[in-house]
């Protein structure tokens, strides 16, 4: 039986601006087992990117607790979180991220190498073959496409085999078919490695294919569905 | 280290994103390296020679002879000595003369050291001997055989000596300071001294008296001159002599090339001043670079101690290769430096110290932590979450923060170099003050350019708006190029139009000659050799050498004299009936008859200096002889005049018992007419003049000035070499300030293409933004240059004031040219790149 990797419990999140106090999250609670799949779905401005940022441990919330794995990382200060997201943790963004002055290679091998690893770059290579890129080692990110700019962000993300992956909106800059072929590999990818998913997106074709779909709506949870409904994911959406 | 880091920072250098950061430094380093290593082995050339400067362990030296009781307590302490006489005189052979440095020595010298001859002209062969030459003998500096068109064997005339050349002076002991430019030596017997007739009284003549022995005596011999020092420091009536010790030569050079590398250094500070500034906005911009970097990194879990340390090697990698980059480029320059210098220099140059090497390695950690640190201070901060949220505030490092961090950088490298805080703030509230003033006069310029554009074609519109728009950058790289054009401009005005200028203002009859050291029984004769050749003549003056003693009957201390440069020492004085021509009488009243009492008149800038007035009575001393005068007046003296100028002159038989020789200057052809010829042909009377009065001095004028030019000339050029490599530093300013706008104006000019503007236009706007800012920096330039140039001609050079429409043309020729080619330059991605591209690379 599969185990909770990702427990969270009454989370809210709340910042001061300059006259009031803003709550952006409030009261959200769910345990994700690990190698499942999870979108977080919403309107824009719902908090759908706070609550992402807060599971992966890159910002503290205001009150709640938070277990990634079994570091409950909301005891812990930056250098501790630092520590999980290097033990368990990694990304897509929307914007991709690459590094400008990094061949394609080297954008993926980095996080190994910062990690010390010894084979990174015959790994960043054999990822980046996996997602049909072996041909472009060398390209940098100017001189690919958006979709394969993406899709050397997919292969930098599994190549480091972290437990859980987070994606921010992976298919937001792209165009339907480069969106749809992108969200393919990172599926396949997920399916091969075995890593637990949690995605942010908009997109309902992409939550779809996920094994579970979270609704955030005005800061709160409101919708939590193994199946996910399509007249409730409409409504959330929209 | 991490090898990671490494690699990071390669592949930051291999996308061009440390370009400018790295190039600033080096410039730096260059500048800071090439001066100090200059500085430095010619310091030590120099003071190298001093140690063996003296040719003995001890010397006495005095403008008359060494007073017997000097050489008897001497020999009281079992020293050796022996004695020299150096001076200037004309030396000839045939009809070819030259005015040789003539030193006489003892057959005893040197008493340490060695001098080196050689018996050939291409020194094949050099004999290091312990004794000079020996009566009948002449040993002289190869060039003269050049310049008297003789061979070794040759026999030559000194004074009413002829004696042979028998060998030739590689090196001497205590040859002086390396200042070349002198006459060429020409080393005689001290024997043969009297019968060359070369010297009597009033003659310039510096006496030597040196010993050598055992350290104790040598003690106790400096110990005894001391004390007899101090106690005749009051009187004035008995010579006085300077005891010269290698430890004291050395210090007080030392002091003087403290002051000279000071200055290099500081011309150079401008230098690392403006490579720090593009520095801090290179920094600024790699710092932009690595946020998404330094984010992405964090959120794959590396913490702010790793970001830290990986900044920290990033860094020091930068420092350490910039900074030897930099140092052996400086070493190159120095060599540049070292050749314009060659003809003004003559010494050996030994291997530097260890001193440049540490100084110019402080100056590229120095420029690190204090340009480049403060603008990346901040990376380790950044929050992981900038990975989802890009707008998340970075806290950098407050601009005053950083603007303190750089002045104090500054500060402490100033200080370093100059070895004086005061200087090092009056070096920089100057240098401050300066890009102040700048950069006010260059904002109501762009206040004006900006109303310009409202009626100009639209590329000129959209250009000129530019320079508005970003008036602070803009500021920036005007300030930057404006100062340094401006100090390039002075140098080179200096160079080319000073004494061009100075030679021009000369009215047509300045005299061509001076004529020094005419014997009483010779003038008669003198004159009837001139009248020969129908030259004219200003009035001939009896010249005596004497001193200040007493003022209104109370000894003058020595320190008292000390105020007035002119009179610390024995002076030439005069009588005349007659005011000389350049002279005009400030108070008091010339003499028209010949006074009861002597009286005479005083140059009035050395009697303030002195603190004398009209009515003073003061006392002179002669050759040990004493006389009274009354100040009658004070004269200015145009000092530009070329004619025989005195501090003091006396009215007619003041000086009639002391036996003088006699000056005049002759008018013989047009000294401006042969400027710039380094080879002028000869007066026909000189050569004459040197075969009947061999004891006479001529001194062709045009040597003095064509002296003067070689030395302004090199100097001058030694500082341009610097101002260059300052300028190259400006021009980073440039690049890196343009670096600062340089998204935006990615984005502006793809959104103007996307919009329908063509190329043309882009290019167009661009090429008038850089051209009027050129236009500004070079007229800024150009206008302060005038200004500094005004008072150098009117305060130092006592010139009238004149314009250099040359210089205006060459500052704002050159300001639009260098600023319109650097930002074009800077900016041809602007324009090449497409504006799709530019835009999804900005997304």
């Amino acid at each position: 039986m599969s185990e909770t990797i990702l427990r969270v419990d009454s989370v809210t999140k709340s910042v001061k601006t300059a006259d009031q106090e803003l709550t952006i999250l409030r009261d959200v609670s769910f345990d994700l087992n690990s190698s499942e799949s999870l979108a977080i779905v919403g309107p824009s401005g719902a908090g759908k990117s706070t609550l992402l940022g807060l599971l992966a441990g890159l910002d503290e919330p205001t009150s709640g607790e938070i277990w990634l794995g079994d570091s409950k990382i909301t005891d812990l200060d930056e250098e501790g979180r630092a520590k999980v997201r290097a033990d368990m943790v990694g990304f897509v963004f929307q914007t991709f991220q690459l590094l400008g002055s990094l061949t394609a290679l080297e954008n993926v091998a980095l996080p190994m190498e910062l990690a010390g690893q010894r084979n990174a770059q015959d790994r960043a290579s054999e990822y980046l073959s996996k997602v049909g890129l072996g041909e472009r080692l060398t390209h940098y990110p100017k001189q690919l496409s958006g979709g394969e700019q993406q899709r050397v962000a997919v292969a930098r993300a599994f190549a480091c085999s972290p437990k859980l992956l987070f994606a921010d909106e992976p298919t937001g800059n792209l165009d339907q078919a480069t969106g749809a072929k992108v969200s393919d590999l990172l599926f396949e990818l997920n399916e091969q490695s075995q890593t637990t998913l949690i995605l942010v997106t908009h997109e309902q074709r992409l939550a779809d294919r996920c094994q579970r779909v979270i609704t955030i709506d005005g800061g709160r949870m409101t919708n939590d569905s193994a199946v996910p409904v399509a007249d409730q994911s409409q409504r959330a959406i929209a | 280290m991490s090898l990671v880091d490494v690699k990071l920072l390669y592949r930051d250098w291999r996308g061009g994103q440390l370009n400018l950061v790295i190039s600033a430094l080096v410039l730096a380093v260059t500048v800071v390296t090439a001066v100090s290593l200059f500085a430095d082995r010619v310091e030590r050339g120099i003071l190298q020679q001093i140690s063996q400067f003296l040719a003995s362990d001890l010397a006495i030296r005095g403008g008359i002879e060494i007073d017997d009781a000097y050489r008897i307590k001497a020999e009281e302490l079992n020293l050796e000595t022996a004695n020299t006489a150096s001076f200037r005189s004309m030396v000839f052979a045939d009809d070819n003369n030259h005015l040789a440095a003539v030193k006489a020595v003892e057959s005893s010298y040197p008493l340490r050291g060695l001098i080196e001859v050689t018996p050939d002209i291409n020194a094949a062969q050099v004999d290091a001997l312990s004794n000079g030459p020996a009566s009948g003998e002449a040993w002289v500096e190869p060039r003269l055989l050049n310049l008297l068109d003789i061979s070794l064997g040759d026999e030559i005339e000194v004074g009413y000596l002829t004696l042979k050349v028998t060998r030739l002076i590689v090196n001497e002991p205590d040859r002086g300071t390396g200042f070349g430019g002198a006459g060429a030596r020409v080393m005689i017997s001290e024997l043969d001294l009297a019968d060359s007739k070369l010297i009597r009284p009033g003659s310039r003549v510096t006496y030597r008296m040196l010993m050598a022995g055992d350290e104790d005596a040598i003690t106790q011999y400096a110990e005894w001159f001391e004390q007899k020092d101090k106690e005749q420091s009051e009187d004035l009536t008995v010579p006085h002599y300077r005891l010269l010790t290698p430890q004291g030569a050395e210090q007080q050079l030392g002091e003087t090339f403290d002051r000279g590398r000071a200055f290099l250094l500081l011309s150079g500070t401008i230098g690392v001043l403006l490579a720090g500034l593009a520095m801090a906005l290179a920094a600024h911009r790699y710092a932009n670079r690595l946020t998404d970097q330094v984010a992405l990194m964090k959120a794959w879990g590396q913490g702010r101690g790793s970001v830290r340390r990986s900044q920290f090697i990033r860094l020091s990698l930068i420092a350490l290769v910039s900074t030897s980059i930099g140092i052996a480029l400086g070493w190159f320059a120095h060599y540049l430096l070292l050749e314009v210098a060659k003809g003004l220099l003559n010494v050996e140059l030994p291997a530097p110290s260890w001193r440049p090497w540490i100084v110019a390695s402080l100056t590229g950690v120095i420029c690190v932590l204090g340009f480049a640190l403060p603008a990346m201070w901040h990376l380790p901060a950044i929050a992981p979450l900038k990975v989802l949220r890009r707008d998340l505030p970075t806290s950098l490092v407050s601009q005053g923060s950083r603007l303190w961090i750089g002045i104090t950088a500054l500060f402490l490298l100033t200080t370093w170099y100059s070895g004086s805080v005061v200087t090092a703030v009056l070096f920089l509230v100057a240098l401050f003050v300066l890009f102040a003033v700048c950069a006010l006069i260059a904002l109501q310029f762009l206040r004006l350019v900006k109303g310009l554009g409202a009626w100009q074609g639209s590329y000129a519109r959209l250009g000129l708006a530019n320079l508005w728009r970003r008036r602070g950058q803009t500021m920036v790289q005007l300030v930057g190029f404006a100062t340094t054009l401006m100090l390039l401009l002075v140098v080179t005005g200096m160079r080319t139009n000073l004494i061009a200028e100075w030679e021009a203002q000369l009215p047509d009859d300045t005299p061509s000659h001076f004529l020094f050291n005419v014997a009483d029984s010779e003038v008669q004769q003198v004159r009837a050799l001139l009248e020969e050749d129908k030259l004219q003549t200003t009035e001939w003056y009896p010249m005596v050498r004497g001193r200040l003693v007493e003022i209104n009957g109370e000894t003058i201390s020595r320190e008292r004299l000390a105020q007035s440069g002119g009179l610390a020492r024995e002076v030439n004085l005069t009588q005349t009936m007659n005011l000389p021509e350049s002279n005009k009488i400030l108070s008091g009243s010339w003499w028209n008859e010949v006074p009861e009492f002597p009286e005479f008149s005083m140059e009035e800038e050395v009697a303030t200096e002195l603190g004398v007035n009209l009515g003073d009575i003061i006392t002179y001393s002669v050759g040990g002889l004493k006389f009274e005068a009354k100040l009658s007046s004070l004269r200015s003296v145009n000092w530009q005049s070329m004619n025989p100028n005195f501090y003091i002159i006396f009215s007619p038989g003041a000086l009639d018992k002391y036996a003088p020789n006699w000056v005049t200057a002759v008018k013989a052809g047009d000294l401006v007419r042969n400027k710039g010829d380094e080879l002028t042909k000869q007066a026909p009377f000189v050569g004459k003049m040197v075969q009947q009065f061999p004891t006479a001095i001529v001194l062709e004028l045009t040597d003095v000035v064509s002296r003067i030019r070689d030395v302004i000339n090199r100097v001058t050029q030694g500082l341009e070499l610097i101002l260059l490599l300052v300028l190259a530093c400006g021009a980073m300013v440039l690049f890196a300030s343009i670096g600062v706008s340089f998204d935006e104006r990615l984005r502006e000019n793809a959104i103007l293409r996307t919009l329908g503007s063509s190329k043309k236009i882009i290019l167009g706007a661009l090429t008038v933004e850089y051209a009027a800012l050129g236009f500004v920096s070079g007229l800024i330039a150009s206008a302060g240059a005038e200004t500094i140039l005004y008072f150098v001609q009117t305060r130092v050079f006592e010139l009238d004031a004149q314009l250099h429409p040359s210089l205006w043309l060459l500052g704002i020729v050159s300001g639009i040219a260098l600023i319109t080619a650097l930002g074009l330059l800077r900016s041809r991605e602007i324009i090449s790149v497409p504006p799709l591209e530019s835009l999804r690379r900005l997304a």
